[in-house]
């Protein structure tokens, strides 16, 4: 493929590229949750006040993309200290239940007031400013911070709620201020998903942060696996591309997501990267074994 | 065999237990599981914990740690007064307590050495904002904190299984594992739920060695055991609980003699042979 080709290419498959770099920030916001043991579905809320505040603030006010953009997660965190503190007293499938309720009730609000969101119909005319660079580069950045606080005491004080509460309370892991960090930094990520997504699509409707999109954001995160940050990213790659390769079947998009899901679930609990970054650490060790006996 | 520990329970304060617990009960519903139970372990000693199954031992443990709240009494430790009132992670951050599970509580997924390094949590006092900065004194604290956990799983004869995943490990491994977790803290009192549960006796034997070791490193602690032979032989003194109540309390040799202690648990325990 020569140069041509790469960039004719790029420009055909831009948006699905776009696309699915946003779902890869949306994944990770996911992950933040899940890796401190937190089952929290508001993430597809907060990309809602993410996207609708950089929207609004563009198309209404004209401010510039990143001021929008940060405004939404400034808002987001703004709603997300005051959720936390109902939500973190409950664990398990109560957080998940009153985590999707307000996730219901921000597209509920998203339908229903018009003057701000024009309502179903939607906001139009956001510009489109968001390049993919940007979010490579955001993406980097979200990925640095991700593996670099997992190999941190802050990654394992995070894996070690999540497998265990009171065993990491009696290794003097304060448990209530550490799902406190990681349901913040999950908060802020997913406007910032919210906000990139607005200034690609340049149209912003409700129907776009429903259960619909939860569950397919949720899946892209189980389905990379959540033992590295590298999980999320590449499930929600080879999930947003997959009706671009599967080209004829692309209607039984859904179904093959679901059977795919089913058979990593009980195969790969750990997800696909697992396997992968097993099979490349045998790899590399087979190559240095190699040529140590050279 | 244990030149890696380094063990800070000997700067002699004030004549001060280690661990003082007042007239503390602890009721689940109507059940009483601890009640008015009082007793204090002094700096640097060992105390056996006994008692039939059910007696409230393990109840008692996670009133000390604070995973549990009692209904009434007062805790308080050398230094930090009463403590009765902080969380499990204060107690264990400043407080110095730590413990081991009866019921091993490994962190899935993590290897022997993670399990280990997560021990230190607390003596590393860098936030997220200097990790992800990467400041110099992260890392010195991070190698630090790294070589300390080797130490400690080394001298306790776990180098080979550093990489294992902790989980899969037989009983015997997981417990020293635990053991390692909860010293890698540089603990004052150590509380140990159970140590040798599962073990062979040789095994048995290596920590019995490993709790002499400590004590003369004055390192106070708390155990709790089955196996009379080995609770009267590690310890300075024992605490024989029975439905909730302190029925006696002592020197080895006088708490064996003692008609109550005799009738309620070495009786039971002739039941069950």
């Amino acid at each position: 493929m020569n140069w041509e080709e790469i960039s004719y290419w790029l420009i055909i498959y831009n948006h699905a590229i776009v696309t699915a770099l946003i779902n890869s920030v949306t994944a990770l916001s996911i992950y933040f949750s899940l890796r401190a043991g937190i089952f929290n579905l508001s993430a597809i809320g907060f990309m809602a006040i993410g996207a609708y505040t950089a929207g609004i603030l563009s198309t209404r006010l004209g401010l510039p993309a990143p001021v929008g953009i940060t405004a939404g997660i400034m808002l987001a965190l703004l709603l997300g200290a005051i959720l936390v503190y109902p939500v973190l007293k409950l664990r398990g499938h109560y957080l998940a239940i009153a985590t999707l309720s307000f996730a219901a009730i921000v597209q509920a609000m998203a339908m229903n007031l018009d003057g701000l969101t024009n309502g179903p119909s939607g906001l139009l005319g956001v510009p489109a400013v968001v390049r993919a660079w940007h979010v490579v580069v955001v993406l980097a950045v979200l990925l640095y911070i991700a593996w670099t606080l997992q190999k941190s005491r802050t990654g394992r004080a995070w894996d070690a709620i999540r497998t265990d509460v009171s065993a990491a309370r009696a290794m003097g892991i304060d448990v209530e201020i550490y799902r406190l960090k990681a349901f913040l930094i999950s908060t802020a990520v997913a406007a910032l998903a919210g906000g990139l997504w607005a200034h690609v699509n340049r149209v912003i409707v409700p129907f776009e942060f429903g259960f619909v999109q939860l569950t397919m954001a949720l899946v892209n995160t189980l389905l990379g696996g959540i033992s590295t940050p590298l999980g999320p990213v590449l499930g929600a790659l080879v999930v947003t591309t997959m009706p671009d390769w599967l080209a004829g079947f692309a209607e039984y998009r859904e179904m093959i997501i679901g059977a795919l899901l089913v058979a990593v679930v009980v195969y790969l609990p750990n997800g696909l990267i697992d396997p992968l970054l097993g099979f490349a650490r045998r790899f590399g060790r087979k190559r240095a074994v190699k040529e140590a006996s050279r | 065999m244990n030149a890696g520990l380094r063990i800070n329970g000997g700067d002699a304060q004030a004549a001060a237990h280690a661990l003082e617990v007042t007239r503390v009960s602890k009721h689940f519903g109507g059940i009483r599981a601890l009640s008015d139970v009082s007793f204090t372990v002094p700096q640097g000693k060992v105390v056996g914990l006994i008692g039939p199954n059910g007696a409230g031992k393990t109840t008692l443990l996670n009133v000390i740690s604070s995973l549990s709240k009692p209904t009434s009494g007062r805790i308080s430790i050398a230094r930090g007064g009463d403590v009765t009132d902080w969380p499990a992670h204060r107690i264990a951050a400043e407080g110095r307590i730590s413990r081991t599970f009866q019921n091993i509580r490994m962190f899935q997924g993590m290897s022997v050495f993670e399990n280990v390094l997560t021990g230190c949590h607390a003596s590393l006092s860098f936030g997220m904002a200097a990790t992800l900065l990467r400041m110099p004194s992260v890392r010195r604290m991070e190698e630090e904190a790294r070589d300390r956990t080797s130490d400690i799983i080394h001298s306790l004869g776990l180098g080979a299984y550093a990489n294992r995943e902790g989980g899969v490990l037989s009983y015997g491994i997981q417990r020293r594992v635990e053991i390692a977790r909860a010293l890698v803290s540089n603990p004052r009192l150590l509380l140990l739920d159970e140590p040798t549960a599962g073990m062979t006796p040789r095994e048995t034997n290596e920590v019995k060695e490993l709790i002499q070791s400590l004590r003369e490193r004055s390192l106070a602690m708390i155990v709790i055991e089955h196996k009379a032979g080995f609770i009267m032989s590690i310890s300075d003194k024992v605490v024989v609980l029975n439905f909730g109540a302190v029925i006696a309390d002592g020197a080895p040799a006088v708490v064996r003699q003692n008609p109550a202690v005799i009738e309620a648990y070495l009786g039971a325990a002739d039941e069950h042979a």
